[in-house]
């Protein structure tokens, strides 16, 4: 059952398409990440989601419920904002009440709903303190729980843990899932930060200009982004131009300005889980870009030549290196202006200048539509 | 001479101070312990002569009340008027903010003097509001709009409006603009969010733009003389009538400071207040 869908919602400021015919279904209980670069839209259909922005096409329901024209207040969301949003002229227990008191709840039961949800985040004793006397992990904590008392058929997030440090925000990455699976809440959750929403959700949105181009669960995500833009914003992928002449089997045959690849076709492509919503349909096209992840690339060494019976290979040059502890950063020139990325292992470690052999494995290879094709 | 610097920094705008401000309060102050002399402002000889006068004449109580009630009035109306302004002004876009801006402090590049006699124009018996009320068969005697507290109350709330708009409206800029949002997630109307929390914390504006608004109401000279003809006195006429017709200078002096003391009466009492109300805005 699905607790939160949304069909075909449009949102416009002026002449600028924020949110383009979008379509999502969040599952009972189900963490949803919506992720993209800043201005792709995830935002605001997080605000039309909470009934800040009224939606200019398309509904929005809550299980049986259209939501579509309702105001926030008759909604039953609960919202965590980037900077908290904390009344700064109340504590935090007025702030965790808040929520109860608009209800009318007897005050008898705010105070021990509020005491208990305190307790859960860890706040029990500092119910006297304003928001500005506490840690921005506090104030994180006051926020969610303010959010929580209320019991929402939803939760909404957007980008909680930005304003915090970058170990704060790691442990605080666990510690939001960890609530957010002991409550057992839909939630979505917004971020522009890919680990953030790697660690967190159990399935992920990828939001370029207004529209979903990929949802599926991070796995998936890394491992067979279906647009350009999905792969390579997600993680690093190197691109090669090609062109599909056949097929072998269950690889694709492409041609390309470096030599003739094999890698991965839709019939693999098909076995990870799940459609996604609205990219990958099948691309009648044969102009395709290969792409392949910078840990799929083996280096050996040597000097080898290019030609016939030397699959999936490339001869090039270290052009750069970095160490970076776990793996070694390698800028490889395969072709004159073509600068491929490895990482490769630390322990067999290539110099600046040396001659290589790149092979990739069909398998960790796939092809997206060529650019010209992408949704827009 | 480093360590001495930020003294001879604010020493011209110290020295402003004293010679202009401290000093003729000072003056002032012990000029009303004087004696009226005849033949120059006052005899140096002490006296509590002119209290006495002054704080038993209920003539002089009557016209302080009237003082303080026109500046209570004054401040509540530009408030009452000033704050939707203010609200609205901080949330349009930038552009039609300049707009608005500009128009809210035009009033103040005109002189008071100039913008009493505008209103002037509008409130006289013959003025456009009452030819229009008569042509429209209203009310055939007119309506009595100048030379009353109506008048002079007109043209205070209009001519210190901006200084409120400007201080409710620097407040209200600070507040975090999601706190709303915020307020209705978690069940507030829009009614209530306002309440709960757009009102509480622009309470710091409200203070300043209302202490602001009645200090300058309760010391005009302009407006009560020019749109209330010397038919609405409030103290400041009167000090001046007993100065420069009645030429009682220390007489006058007392009144001055008396008014000085009512209004920091009443600031004290306002300050208290918003003090109370302001609990936990504080840092």
């Amino acid at each position: 059952m699905s607790v939160i869908a949304v069909r075909g919602l449009t949102k416009r400021f002026g002449s600028v398409v924020a949110v383009d015919d979008l379509h999502l279904d969040v599952r009972d209980g189900e963490l949803m990440a919506l992720l993209g670069p800043s201005g792709c839209g995830k935002t605001t259909t997080l605000r039309t989601i909470a009934g800040f922005e009224l939606a200019d096409a398309g509904e929005i329901h809550f299980g049986e419920h259209r939501v579509t024209e309702l105001p926030p207040e008759r909604r039953n969301i609960g919202m965590v904002f980037q900077n908290y949003a904390l009344f700064p002229h109340m504590t935090v227990y007025g702030n965790v009440a808040f929520g109860l008191q608009m209800r009318r709840e007897p005050s008898a039961s705010v105070r021990a709903r509020v005491t208990a949800t305190l307790a859960k985040v860890q706040l029990d004793g500092l119910e006297s303190r304003y928001p500005r006397q506490l840690s921005g992990g506090q104030q994180q904590r006051a926020a969610l729980a303010r959010a929580l008392v209320i019991a929402p058929d939803v939760l909404l997030l957007d980008e909680p843990l930005a304003n915090l440090d970058a170990k704060l925000r790691e442990e605080m990455r666990f510690y939001v899932r960890s609530l957010q699976q002991e409550v057992g809440i839909t939630t979505i959750y917004v971020t522009h930060d890919q680990a953030e929403a790697m660690v967190i959700a159990d399935r992920i949105a990828v939001m370029f200009n207004g529209r979903i181009h990929q949802l599926g669960p991070p796995d998936e995500i890394y491992h067979c982004p279906q647009t350009w833009r999905v792969a390579e914003f997600i993680g690093l992928t190197n691109f090669i131009d090609g062109r599909i002449v056949g097929h072998e089997g269950e690889l694709l045959v492409l041609d390309t300005a470096l030599g003739v690849f094999r890698c991965r076709g839709p019939a693999a492509r098909a076995d990870a889980r799940g459609a996604s919503a609205q990219a990958g349909s099948a691309d009648a096209k044969p102009e395709r870009l290969i792409a392949v992840r910078p840990e799929s690339i083996q280096l050996t060494g040597g000097r080898a030549s290019a030609g016939e019976g030397r699959l999936n290979r490339l001869p090039g040059v270290v052009r750069a290196r970095a160490f970076l502890g776990n793996f070694v950063d390698y800028r490889v020139e395969v072709a004159p202006g073509l600068v491929l990325r490895v990482q490769g292992d630390p322990r067999a470690a290539f110099a600046v200048g040396d001659h290589v052999e790149a092979s990739f494995d069909p398998a960790a290879m796939w092809t997206v539509p060529a650019r010209e094709e992408a949704v827009a | 001479m480093s360590r001495r610097r930020p003294w001879l920094l604010v020493a011209p705008a110290v020295a402003l101070v004293v010679v202009f401000f401290v000093l003729p309060y000072a003056n002032l102050l012990v000029m009303s312990f004087f004696t009226p002399g005849r033949t120059r402002p006052y005899d140096p000889r002490l006296t509590l002569a002119n209290y006495a006068s002054v704080l038993t004449d209920s003539f002089q109580w009557w016209i302080l009340w009237r003082t303080l009630k026109l500046g209570l009035l004054t401040t509540l109306f530009a408030l009452l008027l000033g704050y939707p302004l203010a609200y609205n002004l901080v949330r349009v876009g930038r552009r039609l903010k300049g707009i608005l801006l500009v128009l809210l402090i035009s009033p103040l590049l005109v002189g008071v003097v100039i913008r009493s006699f505008g209103w002037m124009a509008l409130l006289a018996d013959n003025g456009l509001i009452n030819s229009l009320v008569r042509y429209c068969g209203l009310a055939p005697q007119g309506l009595k709009l100048m030379y009353n507290e109506f008048g002079v109350l007109v043209g205070t709330v209009h001519i210190y409006l901006p200084f409120m708009v400007l201080s409710l409206s620097g407040t209200l800029e600070t507040i975090p603009p999601d706190l709303v949002p915020a307020a209705r997630s978690l069940g507030a109307s829009g009614a209530r969010a306002f309440w709960r929390v757009v009102f509480p914390l622009s309470l710091p504006g409200v203070f300043a733009g209302c202490l602001l608004v009645f200090v300058l109401a309760v010391s005009s000279y302009v407006i009560p003389v020019l749109l209330g003809g010397f038919k609405v006195l409030t103290t400041p006429l009167l000090v001046v009538q007993t100065a420069v017709d009645v030429h009682n200078w220390p007489g006058a002096a007392a009144q001055a400071v008396m008014l000085f003391a009512a209004s920091l009466a009443c600031i004290a009492l306002w300050v208290k207040l918003m003090n109370r109300a302001m609990r936990g805005l504080a840092g």
